[in-house]
């Protein structure tokens, strides 16, 4: 039986006493893919990092059904938040994915070396192994970081806005690796994505977030027009194109009765 | 050059400033990948009010033993900065260089608000900004000859967890790794060096050196293993081209390393952009 892993029941998320979001209610359900999307501002990356457990919230409770530890969170951050000074190899970043398995005072060993060289393979970069970090494409930093978190072996993993920045190729691409993913291995996929328009042709359950908004549930039932008429504050197409789900605004008839 | 080494003053010197620049060079790694440099300035300051602090107390309360040992107060005060500073502000959503910013002007202004009304006035403050290496003391060599290999072993035994919660402290933290003990861990490394090396060398060099090397080390290396291999070579060749030129030519010995660290660093630059 499905069972939620991340519940959070009333609560107020933001910084200090200022609230981005409230009341916020919701379940992620153990093996769901959760796609988290809303504008840009709309409290997206703060809803992540309380289901993180990187912020406590301001009121109401953020819980897990086990110890996070135990839960093993893959967090892949957005690829803007690694810095790449420093001349680390894609191998080497992957490895530090693995360090909080292998404990203080203990070496990677074998294992750890083929979990490493695994999840490489896994994101289709086993021949970048030895190239640097900071001469990869942002596309393949992207992959890097997805193969840092699964040399984690997650149970769920999070993925910070993972497209930004790439073009149409490169996100179909990282879509698929991270649907395959969520198909193959039984992961947990939490996405955050204000591109509306890729989430809802994955995910299995929607939040739609806009500070004052807050909709979540399985994706049929949040997708709808008027919800998202309610979300962006104007009408939107929803309709599908080649067996995709696609949402457009819808033109604005300045004039018309 | 050789004649100058069989100078007992000049041998002590050099082997305190290798024993700083091996401890802050592999530190200041760290420092730069966090990109918190300042955080050597402020804890400086925060040392510097320490001894600030010890005199006044030695002064108004008669406490003879801060008098004797003001070094005391500044290593506690250093310890207590760096835990403080460890402390990343989550709830208010504030940069670190923000908190080590406010560290740096509190612990300035304290310093010189202290001394201004010690007996030694501003002679004092002198001293304890612009400690001479030449003039370092067999005791302050004998607490760094301590301190070297136990921060060395620290960083060592540590260094993949320290590189983990300094490159993605929130990857680290989602994971389950308990990122403020480590951050503490490091800082108190960091505290507990820079104090010491204030005191046998003073704020500047002990800043260059957590600084120079690293930021040496991490701009021409090509592989990662190379960062702390250059950074502790660059620290030597400094320290080494420093105190013997400085001798030679009778210029301060602090300033003179800072200078070789600086041309160290601009030839490797130099050297990198051109075989890029």
């Amino acid at each position: 039986m499905r069972r939620p892993i991340i519940s959070l029941r009333g609560a107020a998320l933001g910084y200090g006493r200022r609230a981005v979001l409230r009341n916020v209610d919701l379940d992620v359900w153990d093996g769901d893919f959760l796609g988290i999307v809303g504008p840009n501002g709309a409290g997206k990356s703060t809803l992540l990092k309380a289901m993180l457990g990187l912020m406590a919230p301001i009121a109401g409770t953020v819980s897990c059904a086990e110890p996070r530890r135990s839960l093993r969170f893959g967090y892949v951050p957005q690829r803007e938040a690694i810095d790449t000074v420093f001349p680390v190899t894609a191998l080497e970043i992957v490895a530090m994915g693995r360090y909080p398995r292998v404990g203080p005072l203990r070496s990677m060993g074998a294992v750890g070396r083929a979990a490493c060289r695994d999840a490489l393979d896994k994101v289709g970069l086993a021949e970048h192994a030895d190239r640097r970090f900071r001469d990869l494409s942002g596309g393949q930093q992207q992959r890097v970081l997805i193969a840092r978190a699964l040399a984690l072996e997650p149970r769920v993993l999070v993925l910070d806005e993972p497209t930004n920045g790439m073009d149409l190729e490169s996100e179909h691409a990282l879509m698929e690796l991270v649907a395959g993913l969520h198909a193959r291995g039984g992961l947990t996929v939490i996405l955050v994505s204000h591109l509306l328009n890729v989430v809802v042709n994955y995910v299995r359950s929607l939040v739609l977030v806009d500070r004052e908004r807050f909709l979540a549930g399985p994706l049929d039932t949040v997708l709808t027009r008027e919800n998202l008429r309610a979300l962006y504050d104007t009408d939107v197409f929803l309709g599908t194109l080649d067996g995709r789900r696609v949402v457009l605004p819808c033109r604005q008839h300045h004039g018309a009765p | 050059m050789s004649e100058l080494l069989e100078l007992g003053f000049v041998r002590d010197a050099l082997a305190a400033s290798l024993l700083i620049g091996l401890m802050l060079s592999l530190l200041g790694i760290f420092v730069v990948l966090r990109r918190i440099v300042f955080v050597g300035a402020a804890l400086a300051q925060v040392s510097a009010a320490g001894v600030a602090l010890a005199i006044f107390a030695a002064e108004a309360l008669g406490i003879e033993f801060l008098h004797d040992h003001p070094e005391s107060m500044a290593l506690a005060a250093t310890l207590a900065g760096a835990a403080l500073l460890s402390v990343r502000p989550r709830k208010v959503n504030l940069p670190s260089e923000g908190v080590i910013g406010v560290g740096y002007a509190v612990a300035s202004t304290l310093a010189i608000l202290l001394i201004a009304r010690s007996p030694g006035g501003e002679g004092d403050s002198l001293l304890l900004f612009y400690g001479n290496i030449l003039a370092v003391t067999p005791k302050e060599l004998r607490e760094l000859l301590f301190l070297c290999p136990v921060v060395l072993a620290a960083v060592s035994l540590f260094y993949k967890e320290f590189l983990l919660v300094s490159f993605n402290p929130d990857s680290a933290r989602a994971s389950g790794v308990r990122v403020g003990l480590w951050n503490l861990l490091l800082y108190a490394l960091l505290g507990l060096a820079i104090a010491f090396g204030i005191r046998a060398a003073g704020a500047l060099l002990t800043f260059s050196y957590l600084v120079l090397p690293g930021l040496a080390g991490v701009l021409v290396a090509r592989k990662t293993w190379h960062v702390p291999a250059l950074a502790i070579a660059i620290a030597v060749v400094g320290s080494v081209a420093g105190i013997l030129l400085s001798v030679r030519w009778d210029l301060p010995s602090g300033p003179m390393i800072v200078a070789a660290l600086v041309a160290e660093l601009g030839v490797l630059w130099l050297v990198a952009r051109a075989t890029a």
